[in-house]
């Protein structure tokens, strides 16, 4: 009867190592955004809520990509904490729009590119920073962003496309 | 560029921003991670129980998944093995008959029924038995309750069976015991049957509003009672018969 145990007893074993392993890197990460030690604590408690509830996308063999899924979490959560103690709305910028047409066809496909689109992502409002990241770099779809975010499958679709839209507004930019 | 050069190009930009995307999350990470002194992160004690509590109670829910699962997989075994069981029942002759038989109302015309004894040929005597030491009534029914108003009426036996038949009006019912026949053929069409128990004998009632059939097996003797008389009163009259 041990196969009927072992795969819930196995997630609450990795949520404890996980906690084990990154609690402090998610102080950190959620102490960044909120410099104070009260609303990061908060942050982490929020965040491995929201962890433990997405366990089965964590790959523990890739390292690097738990801890940056673990972060951008923490991040979004901590943002969420700022903007109600704030009082701020998290909304999207009014004046943005995606009727303009950006020329790409004088963008060249190399390295150096790769380099100028990763400094641009690193800038990124955190408002499209992390559906990209979780899209782009995690691998989820919209629908599993939605849920981790609480937002609608839409509007993450949305963030991601103006997210693109505005590093190649910022490499046209950076090449006129 | 046309359309399609437009769609490969915006697909390889997009390769570029999830390569950066990559890129990025590593370097914002690697700078929060660089930047963590152990000795400056103390954690409250309310801290410290809000996570101990989250654990716990994910812990407790996991619990309730597991058991929730035990449970699925329990049940789904049971049905296997319920229609493992099922499909074995049907598949033997003997037991597809007592199957059907206690599940459905058969439709068939008649259902037989198989024993191993021997058919024995039979002579029939109506009436009052002969005067005839030879003649010896082996199987002779004891009624011990007649319903109100009946009489006996026919009296017929062989040295391997007896039949006696009450009758009131339009009413009849008749007791037969003989010796267990090879098969037995017994009227079913449109009836309702089912198995009952009769002085700790299994038995067979057919039972249709012309004609209700009873029939169990009890010491190597076959018992038959048939009539068109309430089945509760046909059941009575068989629980005291000898």
């Amino acid at each position: 009867m041990l196969f009927l145990l072992f795969d819930t007893l196995e997630e609450t074993m990795l949520a404890e190592r996980l906690y084990n392993k990154y609690s402090k890197f998610m102080f950190q990460a959620a102490y960044t955004v909120l410099k104070n030690n009260f609303y990061a604590e908060d942050a982490v408690q929020q965040a491995f809520i929201k962890i433990i509830k997405n366990l089965n996308k964590i790959d523990e063999n890739d390292a690097k990509k738990t801890r940056n899924f673990i972060g951008v979490i923490t991040q979004n959560t901590a943002i969420d904490i700022y903007n109600k103690v704030k009082n701020e709305p998290a909304g999207l910028d009014d004046n943005y729009t995606t009727d303009i047409k950006y020329d790409i066809s004088h963008i060249i496909i190399d390295r150096e590119t790769i380099e100028r689109l990763k400094t641009h992502i690193k800038t990124l409002k955190p408002i499209y920073q992390i559906p990209l990241l979780l899209h782009a770099e995690q691998g989820l779809s919209a629908n599993e962003i939605a849920e981790i975010l609480d937002l609608k499958p839409k509007t993450v679709q949305k963030r991601i496309e103006r997210a693109r839209a505005q590093l190649i507004k910022a490499l046209n930019k950076e090449d006129n | 560029m046309n359309e399609k050069d437009q769609k490969i190009f915006h697909n390889t930009i997009d390769t570029l921003i999830d390569s950066a995307a990559i890129d990025a999350a590593n370097e914002i990470f690697d700078e929060i991670e660089a930047s963590i002194n152990d000795e400056e992160i103390i954690f409250s004690d309310n801290h410290i129980n809000a996570i101990n509590k989250i654990l716990s109670a994910e812990k407790h829910n996991s619990q309730k998944t597991k058991y929730h699962k035990i449970n699925k997989r329990i049940l789904l075994v049971a049905v296997i093995a319920m229609m493992i069981t099922l499909v074995a029942a049907i598949s033997v002759g003997a037991g597809r008959l007592k199957f059907l038989n206690y599940f459905m109302n058969i439709n068939e015309r008649s259902t037989e029924f198989r024993s191993d004894d021997e058919i024995y040929e039979e002579e029939y005597y109506i009436g009052e038995p002969p005067n005839d030491t030879n003649t010896i009534i082996k199987y002779e029914a004891i009624v011990n309750y007649i319903p109100d108003k009946f009489q006996e009426d026919i009296i017929e036996y062989t040295d391997a069976n007896y039949v006696i038949t009450y009758r009131y009006q339009d009413y009849y019912f008749s007791i037969a015991k003989s010796i267990v026949p090879d098969s037995l053929d017994v009227d079913t069409e449109n009836a309702k049957t089912k198995y009952i128990d009769i002085n700790g004998n299994k038995a067979f009632l057919s039972s249709k509003p012309e004609v209700k059939i009873l029939f169990w097996i009890e010491n190597d003797t076959l018992y038959q009672l048939d009539g068109n008389i309430e089945d509760d009163t046909l059941i009575k009259i068989a629980e005291n018969v000898k």
